[in-house]
């Protein structure tokens, strides 16, 4: 990971993201190889690593005795701070939880409510590194936008982002680079552009008469023909099919970038490296 | 490490209260029914009659209580006693480590810039002030009822002795019960065993009172180390206390290794 990108983390179930990120943040240790944040070793100089990292875990659990204000309180005061953080003020107003919220026993929050508190205590430090796991399950389209907007600010004053996520959609919108986990192993690396590079995209073509026999559609591959209409997988460059497609009636022609979603499918389905289909 | 403290006996306060509360009023109790028996004649009295196993239990079964001092000293033993302060710290060791994994709290309370074993050691240190809390509700609730009674001949310091011998007893269990909570994921389970462990010991103390084929298993019962009759006739044991205090000292030490190097998955 290069210093300020934000960087996503994809994979499957039972993968291994989560091992990777609790590596990662010293929770356990690495059984093979070694792990590096920030260049320290990752479990023997994790105090310092805490110290630069904010963390959000998959799981958002918070004692149930705390309010949120003694919570936040008592993670800052574990940070050293005397006060509140320099970011918890704007963090609370932005993520819109108001001191009425705050006074009341975490246990009565809502699962949104928590990951907001868990997200300002990740936050409120300003740290270097923010390590996040599933930041935008439980939270509304609202907040998930709010969340990416901090993400971007932060992005723009250094801060790295490291996170994992099942929300490809939210992936493809903030991250600039991905990678992509199997099984243990990362099958794939680089920005979602560079993945999607060498892989077929999809063409839906809408003739206006069904045609009868071989057709010819410039290399690409037919997926499937249904009486007018016809689904292609097209590799590489397009225009060949283009001037293919001009010699028939075509009455409408959608050609979509290839989602995250595809992308993802295509390397999980395939034999590691994905099929491209 | 102080936040961690002083939250670790925050998150305890009312059950602390509650069981100080309780310790206390028994104390108080305790000292009347000294009276009640008709003075340490009419205990002597009662204790002839008691058979073996009851005398067992107290550990007064050679030899009897001969003052007012004697007498509270060696209910000091009363199993109440014993389950409050056993109980107290099994549920603190296995809230230190084993349920906050269990319940995924650990998550963001460890992802702070603070070494695993120092927060151990803040909990451990809680734990400690609060067996203290208890043992001085039992003392000041002994103090009360004699100052109640009027009660004479009551040596508050003999009995401050005997309940440094149950400080040190407490601590030997929440070392052992901290221990397996560092090894745990499951607070539930932590409990279950030391409790069942203290529970055997506390048997096998018994089991070597009365039955002396089965002499030996005294030995290895921390129970066996906690004699407040002879604690008021003696003197602080030196030997038992260094066996109390040296078991709790090495799972102290044994847990903070432990919970340093483990993995933390629930």
């Amino acid at each position: 990971m290069e210093r300020g990108e934000v960087f996503g983390f994809l994979g499957p179930n039972g993968a291994g993201k989560t091992t990777t990120i609790r590596i990662l943040t010293a929770f356990i240790r690495a059984q093979a190889g070694e792990a590096q944040v920030l260049g320290l070793d990752a479990w023997r100089d994790a105090v310092e690593i805490k110290r630069r990292t904010g963390f959000l875990p998959d799981v958002v659990s918070i004692g149930s005795g705390f309010t949120g204000a003694a919570f936040l309180d008592y993670i800052a005061r574990l940070r050293g701070f005397s006060g509140p953080p320099p970011r918890q003020r704007e963090l609370l107003d932005r993520l819109e939880l108001p001191r009425s919220a705050l006074a009341r026993l975490v246990k009565g929050y809502s699962t949104g409510m928590a990951k907001k508190l868990a997200l300002v205590q990740a936050m409120q430090h300003d740290p270097e590194l923010l390590i996040m796991d599933e930041p935008t399950e439980a939270l509304d389209p609202l907040m998930r936008q709010v969340l990416f907007g901090l993400l971007r600010e932060g992005r723009a004053r250094g801060v790295t982002v490291f996170m994992s996520s099942h929300n490809l959609s939210d992936v493809e919108e903030i991250c600039e680079r991905v990678a992509l986990i199997r099984g243990g192993r990362i099958v794939k690396t680089g920005s979602v552009e560079a993945l999607r590079e060498g892989r077929a995209r999809t063409m839906v073509v809408e003739l206006r008469e069904p045609l009868d026999g071989d057709i010819d559609v410039g290399g690409a591959k037919v997926v499937s023909r249904d009486g007018k209409t016809l689904r292609l997988a097209v590799s590489g460059d397009v225009n060949g099919v283009l001037r293919a497609l001009a010699h028939y009636d075509v009455a409408d022609l959608v050609y979509e970038r290839l989602s995250l979603d595809e992308l993802f499918l295509g390397y999980y389905t395939g034999d590691g490296e994905g099929s491209g289909a | 490490m102080r936040s961690v403290f002083w939250q670790s006996l925050r998150s305890y306060r009312t059950s602390l209260g509650v069981v100080s509360a309780a310790l206390f009023g028994i104390s108080v109790v305790l000292v009347l029914t000294f009276e009640a028996f008709g003075g340490i004649e009419g205990f002597e009295e009662l204790l002839k009659f008691l058979p073996e196993s009851m005398r067992a239990m107290l550990k007064a079964q050679g030899g009897f209580a001969t003052d007012a001092t004697g007498y509270i000293g060696m209910q000091y033993r009363h199993p109440f006693y014993l389950l409050s302060t056993s109980g107290f710290v099994i549920a603190m060791s296995a809230g230190a480590v084993a349920r906050e994994i269990e319940r995924s709290t650990a998550l963001m309370l460890l992802a702070v810039p603070l070494a695993r074993w120092r927060y151990l050691a803040a909990k451990i240190a809680s734990m400690v002030v609060a067996v203290v809390v208890l043992l001085v509700a039992v003392w000041a609730g002994t103090g009360a009822g004699v100052a109640v009674t009027g009660l004479a001949g009551v040596d508050m310091l003999m009995l401050l002795r005997v309940l440094v011998n149950l400080l040190a007893l407490a601590l030997a269990i929440g070392g052992i019960a901290t221990l397996l909570s560092s090894l745990s994921s499951d607070g539930g389970h932590v409990v279950s065993v030391a409790a069942g462990t203290a529970a055997a010991m506390f048997f096998g103390d018994f089991l070597a009172t009365i039955w002396s084929p089965a002499e030996l298993l005294g030995y290895v019962s921390l129970y066996h180390y906690f004699d407040p009759l002879g604690v008021t006739q003696s003197g602080l044991p030196v030997r038992d206390l260094a066996v109390l205090l040296g078991v709790a000292a090495v799972g102290f030490g044994a847990a903070l290794v432990a919970f340093q190097r483990r993995d933390l998955a629930a």
